[in-house]
């Protein structure tokens, strides 16, 4: 009899474990969706990688996607529609493989459709532009996906590997991607000065962001230094923050938009240097004496 | 061989396991809500009228509507893909209104939290929605959290701790203590017409340990989201909560009241990189990894 009823109790309490850990790992998935099965040859056609949180709230994901590098070239990576509005690491080409790391600030549970808001939809992370090489089979693989939950404490879950299989077709086509339509980049930018960073010396950040195609590039003039490609945060070169900055931004479409900032004022001629005030007084009292000086001598003479 | 069916009793208990404790799993992690009096509805605008400006769709522009509880007079912030859109005030009675007109048609990521007359911060509530062309989107029913502060971080058992901040006026507010393991007490107390409320208890029943204190008003029929949690350790000692300590603010690395770009720009560029400040290391394990940006994400202010 106690033997039947520890039977029973294990088997309960195996039950019970199965469902906690079913529930844990259930909480989200990757999936790499494409508009075509198949595609000719010399074709271009894109790849989305989208979330889908399955109601569990996140707020950071890294992963790798691969690609074979013989079937197909990568154009580019887009990340204008994506649920990342930071990027921890912009998404970078390693042979075969683009990682990336990013968070989405107070978390991702699922787009609403507010004319369904039950059904929540899943999220569009990046968006990879290919150009087709050589027929056969090509297939396109998640590795390594990681993402947190918004849950304060950044609990941690791997998700499984999903992959997508296309067919290149032997003969030649000539589609051609057209990019994803959004409004013109948007530029924010901050020098600031930090313990944290870069030792507290003049630092830029910025965040460009682009909902069409997404950002391309973003490009820096500092005085009469010539542009070139930065990313945030960046050390200023000109410490003295005597000169002004420049900030150019650019989409994939080629709509662009450029940031001045303005010279900080040397710092003596700052409204909050006493000295400035100091010698104020000094000079008031200087021009003071000389009045007082010219007049006596005036009164002397009559 | 053994038996593998279970009287009828036995199935009964492993039903109801399965009935109560498939749905807690499942919604693990999703820490944030607004309460259950949300409501999103979206109609289409589409009488070719309206205001014009761009996304409109028979000439009426895409918009979403935001109403619901703060506190009296408590500034309410609304975050539009991570950066603040509109800042409002509520009014004596804690009621907010709010829209953003002339969206473009996409995906947009909005997030809601309030500021009370001490600059305490209610939990912050986001969400993603399709913005679709010539729609009306109207989120209704947004109660946000209380704010919450304790009058000491650590106390010693036995002494009382006091717990206030502000909600709803004349709302029921339970409060929770959570141990790190154990079962959690709870309180109840009312908010005055102000919105503001204080509860305090004595710690005689409290065990030593790490506890996490978060509250939650019940106005009527709606339920408040789970206010943000603070810290408090019952020892031997007690300790008042240092003043002026922006670490308040898990993910504040410069100090200025927010989590913002700059945040996480000083995280960014400490990356996976050595030689970080201690601060930069939210979670203390040595490393600066998707944990920490996971914390910073969550307690994203904008």
């Amino acid at each position: 009899m106690k033997n039947k009823n520890s039977k029973k109790i294990f088997f309960f309490i195996i039950l019970l474990a199965f469902f906690a850990f079913a529930g844990r790992v259930s909480a989200a998935n990757i999936k790499l969706v494409s508009g075509v099965k198949t595609i000719g040859l010399g074709g271009q056609f894109y790849i989305d990688l989208l979330l889908d949180p399955e109601g569990v709230s996140l707020n950071a994901i890294e992963g790798t996607v691969t690609y074979p590098i013989d079937q197909v070239a990568l154009l580019r990576t887009e990340k204008g529609g994506s649920m990342i509005s930071l990027w921890i690491k912009e998404p970078l080409l390693e042979s075969d493989r683009i990682s990336f790391a990013g968070i989405m600030p107070n978390g991702f549970s699922g787009v609403i459709d507010p004319f369904n808001p039950s059904d929540k939809l899943p999220g569009q992370i990046l968006r990879l532009v290919f150009q087709s090489k050589f027929s056969g089979p090509a297939v396109f693989k998640t590795d390594s996906f990681l993402v947190a939950q918004n849950d304060g404490e950044g609990t941690t879950e791997n998700i499984p590997n999903s992959e997508l299989a296309l067919t290149i077709r032997a003969e030649k086509s000539s589609e051609v991607y057209q990019g994803q339509k959004g409004e013109s980049p948007t530029l924010e930018a901050y020098v600031i000065r930090d313990v944290n960073l870069f030792n507290n010396k003049y630092a830029l950040i910025f965040q460009a962001k682009d909902n069409g195609s997404g950002i391309k590039d973003v490009m820096i003039k500092e005085g009469d230094r010539a542009w070139k490609s930065i990313r945030s945060p960046y050390l200023l070169l000109d410490q003295t923050r005597s000169r002004p900055v420049s900030l150019y931004a650019v989409n994939y479409s080629g709509e662009s938009i450029v940031l001045s900032i303005n010279p900080t004022p040397h710092k003596f001629f700052n409204l909050s240097n006493p000295i400035l005030y100091l010698l104020a007084i000094l000079v008031l009292v200087f021009v003071a004496k000389k009045i007082y000086e010219k007049r006596r001598r005036e009164k002397n003479n009559i | 061989m053994s038996r593998i069916f279970f009287s009828k009793k036995t199935w009964g208990l492993v039903f109801l396991a399965v009935f109560f404790l498939v749905p807690g799993f499942v919604c693990l992690g999703d820490t944030i809500s607004t309460g259950d009096s949300l409501s999103i509805s979206a109609v289409v605008e589409n009488n070719g009228g309206g205001t014009g400006g761009g996304g409109g769709f028979g000439g009426t522009p895409t918009t979403i509507r935001f109403s619901g509880l703060a506190y009296p007079f408590g500034r309410v912030t609304i975050l539009e893909n991570g950066s603040p859109a509109i800042i409002t005030v509520a009014d004596g009675q804690a009621k907010f209104f709010a829209y953003l007109a002339n969206l473009k048609p996409g995906v947009y990521v909005f997030s809601i939290y309030a500021t009370d007359s001490t600059g305490l911060k209610s939990a912050v509530y986001s969400f993603s929605i399709l913005m679709k062309a010539g729609t009306m989107v109207t989120v209704g029913g947004i109660f946000l959290s209380p704010t919450i502060a304790l009058d000491k971080s650590e106390v010693r058992r036995g002494d009382p701790v006091t717990v206030s901040g502000e909600t709803a006026p004349y709302a029921n507010v339970s409060i929770f203590f959570s141990p790190t393991s154990g079962q959690t007490i709870f309180g109840n107390t009312a908010s005055l017409g102000n919105g503001r409320y204080s509860f305090k208890i004595n710690t005689d029943s409290f065990a030593y340990g790490k506890y996490k204190v978060n509250g939650r008003s019940i106005l009527g029929k709606s339920t408040s989201a789970t206010s943000p949690s603070v810290p408090l350790s019952v020892k031997l000692s007690s300790r008042k909560k240092p003043s002026g300590d922006c670490e308040t603010i898990r993910g504040d690395l410069n100090c200025d009241g927010h989590v913002n770009l700059i945040d996480f720009s000083i995280m960014a560029y400490w990356y996976h990189k050595t030689n970080y400040p201690n601060k930069v290391d939210l979670n203390k394990d040595g490393r600066i990894t998707l944990v920490d940006f996971s914390i910073l994400a969550f307690n994203w202010t904008g």
